[in-house]
């Protein structure tokens, strides 16, 4: 897969840079080229206005055809070149035939130099790539309504109807562009029924002399599903001969149960997004995520890079693709892989931080050597997010339809790791359909 | 859709022909003229489902000149991302209409060189034909009738006109959109604030 990814890298690279030299028109020649053909239609056309062209004066007809042949710049040139002709209260007038413009037809056209503060066309239309945000901002009194689905495991390809029969990872989400500049989010998911609130700001374009596009992004998460997490080591009270408390009073001891405080995540990315040529685009988003409660021997804070890119198929149509790269991802189940132990007369499962801690301590010396050093797998983790799929867009909507690894959809999730193994089959369908809606005031046809 | 257009064309170019003839129009001393600011206005008019609705849009970087002694007219727009721009209930769509319809990257700039054929000071009416050049096409003979006014501020003059662009002259795609019809022709309504170049 790593393979396939560098080649996927390699080969547009190499796309783009063949077309940048593709490129470059020679601006000068077409000009020329332009110019005499516009002189050659003046010349033709002008029997047509030769009547109304009877009030011109003499040198206004001698001159117009070289004046009009010539690109903008010479013509500037020309007219600075000029001497100045004393100003006449009728436009009708009649003045004595001049031969100024003469000497530029000679001149060499020069292109107009390149502007270095041209802006360059968006590297990505929507306001979403498949997981992480682009750094295109959603305009003024612009809502975007998104409509994002990642679906069950497709192993059983058909059986499960590639996995829309297990249900789906929901969210909705609105974003509204406040200025032109900054949007303002908010969304809920299914998975552990988070909320997020969202914010972007689009800090400056990609221009001729400026290489990428920079937004900063930033997101707030709310699990408010319920979570409870065992703590170890386990503590079996005395019994109060009341089984109602004892339970209460085990769960009390082995359990905690998280707070708001505990289940609320957040994240800050910078967003960097630069377009080559017309039809690649590269996204590089680093980013960082803090989570007030993590599974144990996992650290609160991480670091991860979101790297996204978008091929131009057709005017509609795009590949896109997706993947987020971190130091550590999170590892499955609860606590560390459970170890089955069904062999040793137990069938508790004990979780691999209570192995290599020695937390059970069992009562031979063979059976917490099994425990500790047999049975201490090596601990499962979830996948690098790999997504890529197709892009349609239409002048109001968006939609990506994609396969991927992945189905968390929370921004503060998405570092967590991919559910679904590629090395396994295991796979998933995701789609997000954006759909904007304009509330900006029209301008006034009668006063604008 | 087509006669609603030309309707609303000619009411605008009425409109535009009644203001000239109510107040007299300048006499223009300077022979040579520059843009000062301008505005262009487009309307698309996009029918979905029977009923109309306009896409509305403002280009806000103009440039030109006149030179009344050559009697030529020219009329420059860039047609980057900010200054051309859709605005209103479409506004969503506008890196799409730069992209996929204008092509903007490639045509940076639409343009118009012209000829005056008449201008009468007593009415302010104007008459200029020319070729206009949108999206790397051509076309000539290209007439467009204004009027001018004396600016606001005095110092200068006001011109106004109305005109309509089919898309198909200059090779622009017209939005196929399913459900919905977006017209192929364009209007277009230009305010110049011309002062005088020196």
């Amino acid at each position: 897969m790593k393979k396939l990814f560098l080649l996927l890298i390699i080969t547009s690279l190499t796309f783009v840079s063949a077309q940048d030299t593709n490129k470059k028109p020679v601006p000068a020649k077409k000009t020329v080229k332009e110019a005499k053909s516009s002189k050659n239609a003046k010349e033709t056309s002008s029997p047509d206005s030769k009547s109304a062209e009877d009030a011109l004066p003499a040198d206004a007809k001698s001159t117009e055809g070289t004046k009009d042949a010539l690109p903008v710049d010479a013509k500037a040139a020309t007219e600075e070149t000029k001497t100045p002709t004393p100003e006449t209260k009728d436009a009708k007038t009649t003045v004595e035939p001049t031969k100024e413009a003469e000497p530029a037809e000679t001149a060499t056209p020069v292109s107009p130099p390149e502007d270095k503060n041209k802006v360059v066309p968006p590297a990505f239309k929507g306001p979403n790539l498949i997981h992480m945000p682009t750094a295109q901002p959603l305009q003024k009194d612009i809502l975007n309504f998104s409509f994002n689905h990642r679906f069950g495991d497709a192993k059983s390809t058909s059986y499960d109807f590639f996995g829309l029969d297990k249900g789906a990872n929901t969210q909705l989400s609105l974003d509204y562009g406040l200025t032109d500049k900054l949007s303002l989010g908010f969304s809920r998911v299914n998975a552990f029924k988070t909320y997020e609130a969202r914010t972007k700001y689009f800090i400056m374009p990609q221009t001729n002399s400026f290489p990428v596009s920079i937004a900063v992004f930033g997101s707030v998460g709310l699990e408010t599903e319920k979570q409870i997490a065992n703590i170890g080591p386990y503590i079996l009270p005395p019994s109060s001969g009341y089984p109602v408390v004892d339970e209460a009073l085990k769960k009390k001891l082995n359990s905690y149960e998280l707070s708001y405080q505990d289940r609320t995540s957040y994240l800050a990315s910078v967003i960097f997004s630069r377009r080559f040529g017309e039809r690649f685009s590269l996204q590089a988003t680093p980013m960082f995520v803090h989570r007030n409660f993590v599974k144990p021997g996992l650290s609160n804070d991480r670091a991860g890079l979101s790297v996204g890119g978008k091929v131009q198929i057709n005017k509609s149509i795009s590949f896109l693709f997706e993947t987020i790269v971190s130091n550590k991802r999170d590892y499955i189940g609860e606590n560390y892989a459970s170890v089955d132990l069904a062999g040793y007369g137990s069938s508790t499962n004990l979780t691999a931080t209570q192995i290599n801690t020695s937390y059970y301590r069992g009562n031979d010396l063979a059976y917490v050597y099994a425990r500790n050093v047999l049975f201490d797998k090596p601990v499962k983790y979830y996948s690098i997010p790999l997504s890529f799929g197709l892009s349609y867009e239409s002048g109001g909507h968006i939609y990506n339809v994609f396969v991927t690894n992945s189905s968390a959809m929370a921004h503060t999730q998405l570092l967590r790791g991919g559910e679904y193994d590629y090395r396994n089959r295991e796979w998933t369908i995701g789609f997000n359909i954006n759909r904007f809606f304009s509330f900006a005031k029209e301008v006034s046809e009668d006063n604008f | 859709m087509k006669t609603q257009n030309k309707f609303f064309g000619i009411v605008s170019l009425l409109g535009f022909l009644a203001y000239g003839s109510l107040s007299a129009g300048p006499t223009i001393a300077e022979s040579k003229l520059k843009v000062e600011s301008g505005k262009m206005l487009f309307t698309l008019v996009k029918t979905m489902a029977g009923t109309d609705s306009k896409m509305v849009g403002l280009a806000k970087q103009v440039s030109g000149n006149v030179d009344m002694k050559a009697k030529t007219f020219d009329f420059t727009m860039d047609i980057t991302l900010d200054s051309f721009a859709l605005d209103g209930q479409y506004k969503f769509a506008n890196d799409r209409m730069h992209e996929t319809y204008l092509e903007s990257a490639k045509f940076a700039t639409a343009n118009y060189k012209g000829t005056i054929l008449s201008y009468d000071p007593a009415t302010g009416k104007a008459k200029v034909s020319g070729k206009m050049t949108i999206h790397g096409t051509t076309k000539d003979n290209v007439e467009i009738e204004g009027v001018v006014t004396p600016s606001e501020s005095g110092s200068g003059y006001l011109l106004t006109a109305g005109f309509k662009v089919n898309l198909n002259d200059y090779k622009i795609a017209v939005p196929d959109i399913k459900l919905a019809k977006v017209s192929e022709i364009v209007e277009l309504k230009i305010k110049l604030e011309l002062k005088s170049a020196k």
